[in-house]
């Protein structure tokens, strides 16, 4: 496979605070990647270097093999959606559009106009007018139609209904299957994404916690659910996640692949065994008192 | 090259900012000049000074330009260099066709007698001894001076955010006050003024080198601005 993303030790720091600390991983030509964690944790800040709107402080930063600073061979092959994007205060939608139609070599009018249909963007609103909602969806049809080679969608639907979130996990998929290419994805809402993922990054306070396929990564933890002292002693000498007790019954989440074996010894001893959904997991690994201690697996 | 036309486009976009409303400010304020020497049967000659509105704009509206372009293209991928390259061409080109329709309407105001009431707005009685072309090369250089200098200041904000103005200006208002205050203690004031009386054409040609500094400090400075 294809790396088109290395980073290498990467690290930001504002005065003493470092916003992310050495950084690494690989992007491979041709998935969906989902950059996972929670607000503050860096996500932003990391996709921000990627594409040279902000400097590392220390470490290393290749897109499609060279430095993406002031270099359009790589700049141009990208696309960058965020929430924080700005207009200039005269733009209607469609001047935004237009632009992009200039500036992205990949654009697709068609497929652009047909999503703005979708969306139902009031072509001549000025952007200063637009709700949050539509605000966002101008950035999700500027990211699906500009068929950047590596397209970088951060926190794209804040505001939007679930009717149109659907809709954009639709027409990406779709187009995806059409136009493959690498994207990348930065979300609080798991759930809704994770059967889109392919791999999963997910970075909390600046480090980066877990970087896998999204499949092996779905069999990797589980929840144990039974009597306390039964949950007690088969979690015990494993790796916890998380673990609650509501008077004798306790649950108890590892980060473990299951064993074939264990698993038969433990349903023997009526203990239920229940996969967990990717959000589940992330929450447990991203909360503060368990994050330390993972830090050290990978 | 492809991507600094590109940003020129983008700018072209917001053509009544670049060229529309700097004009019809101008021209509006003329129109009101005009009026006033009719109204008094052109018997009083009127030095206007109302030129100086569209020199002011030029300066202040490319503060506003860089704040709303520069994170807009930034995020569209586009370097920091095609940036700088597009936005000085496009000050360029408008501070040209400026120049030239500032010094066709000063043409038409000798031709037509001062436009009958003895008002002089867009041909400067100072610069009657310059040659025609060079009255043209001044409004021109002076127009791209206000630019760039523009440019430059809001470059520092760009890049050093708004502690990085705060210093920028308690310096300079420190290098002004002591400069000055020499001035009065070596009693340079008189001899200087009397240097520009004859000298002025001169301060022209000088705006020549600064804005080129002007226009490199802005360029490193924006090399190294983020945005977030």
């Amino acid at each position: 496979m294809n790396r088109i993303v290395e980073v290498n030790r990467l690290t930001k720091e504002y005065g003493r605070d470092a916003v992310v600390k050495d950084v690494t991983f690989a992007v491979e030509e041709g998935k969906i990647y989902g950059l996972l964690g929670r607000n503050g944790a860096g996500k932003t800040t990391i996709m921000h270097m990627l594409t040279a709107q902000l400097f590392p402080s220390s470490g290393e930063l290749k897109v499609f093999g060279e430095n993406p600073y002031e270099n359009n061979r790589v700049l141009s092959q990208l696309c960058f959606i965020k929430e924080s994007q700005r207009y200039p205060d005269s733009y209607r939608v469609i001047d935004v559009l237009k632009v992009a139609a200039s500036i992205y070599p990949y654009w697709d009018r068609n497929f652009a106009a047909q999503l703005l249909e979708d969306f139902r963007l009031p072509l001549k609103r000025r952007m200063k007018k637009l709700s949050r909602g539509m605000l966002s969806s101008v950035g999700i049809i500027i990211g699906l139609a500009s068929r950047a080679p590596l397209t970088i969608f951060d926190e794209p639907y804040l505001g939007l209904d679930a009717v149109a979130r659907s809709l954009f996990y639709e027409r990406l998929m779709q187009d995806y299957a059409e136009n493959p290419r690498t994207i990348m994805l930065s979300t609080h809402l798991i759930d809704e994404v994770s059967n889109m993922l392919e791999h999963v990054l997910v970075i909390d306070q600046g480090r980066l916690l877990i970087d896998e396929e999204a499949d092996d990564l779905r069999g990797k933890a589980y929840t144990v659910l039974g009597p306390k002292a039964a949950v007690e002693s088969f979690a015990s000498g494993k790796n916890t996640i998380h673990q609650e007790s509501i008077g004798g019954m306790m649950s108890v989440t590892l980060f473990e692949r299951q064993d074939p074996t264990e698993k038969r010894r433990a349903e023997a001893q009526g203990l239920e065994l229940i996969p967990i959904s990717m959000q589940q997991l992330i929450v447990h690994l991203t909360q503060s008192k368990t994050s330390g201690k993972v830090a050290g697996f990978q | 090259m492809n991507r600094t036309v590109s940003v020129m486009k983008i700018h072209w976009r917001d053509k009544w900012f670049w060229m529309y409303v700097p004009w019809v400010v101008t021209l509006f304020s003329f129109a009101v000049n005009l009026a006033i020497g009719i109204l008094t049967g052109g018997e009083e000659q009127i030095n206007s000074g109302g030129l100086i509105t569209i020199y002011v704009y030029m300066f202040i509206a490319i503060l506003m330009i860089q704040a709303q372009t520069f994170p807009f293209m930034l995020g569209l991928n586009i370097r920091r260099t095609d940036y700088f390259v597009g936005t000085s061409a496009m000050a360029l080109l408008v501070s040209a066709v400026s120049s030239v329709l500032l010094f066709a309407m000063g043409m038409i105001e000798q031709l037509t007698n001062a436009w009958g009431v003895q008002l002089h707005y867009f041909h400067l009685p100072f610069l009657k001894e310059v040659s025609p072309l060079g009255r043209l090369g001044i409004y021109f250089i002076v127009m791209i001076h206000m630019f760039f200098m523009g440019f430059v200041i809001s470059s520092i904000h760009r890049r050093f955010g708004r502690h990085g103005m705060f210093i920028f200006f308690i310096a300079l208002i420190l290098v002004s006050s002591i400069g000055s205050f020499a001035m009065t203690y070596y009693g340079l004031w008189l001899d200087s003024f009397r240097w520009i009386g004859v000298h002025y054409i001169d301060l022209f040609l000088w705006t020549i080198p600064l804005t080129l500094i002007y226009a490199l400090l802005s360029y490193v400075l924006l090399r190294r601005a983020t945005v977030s």
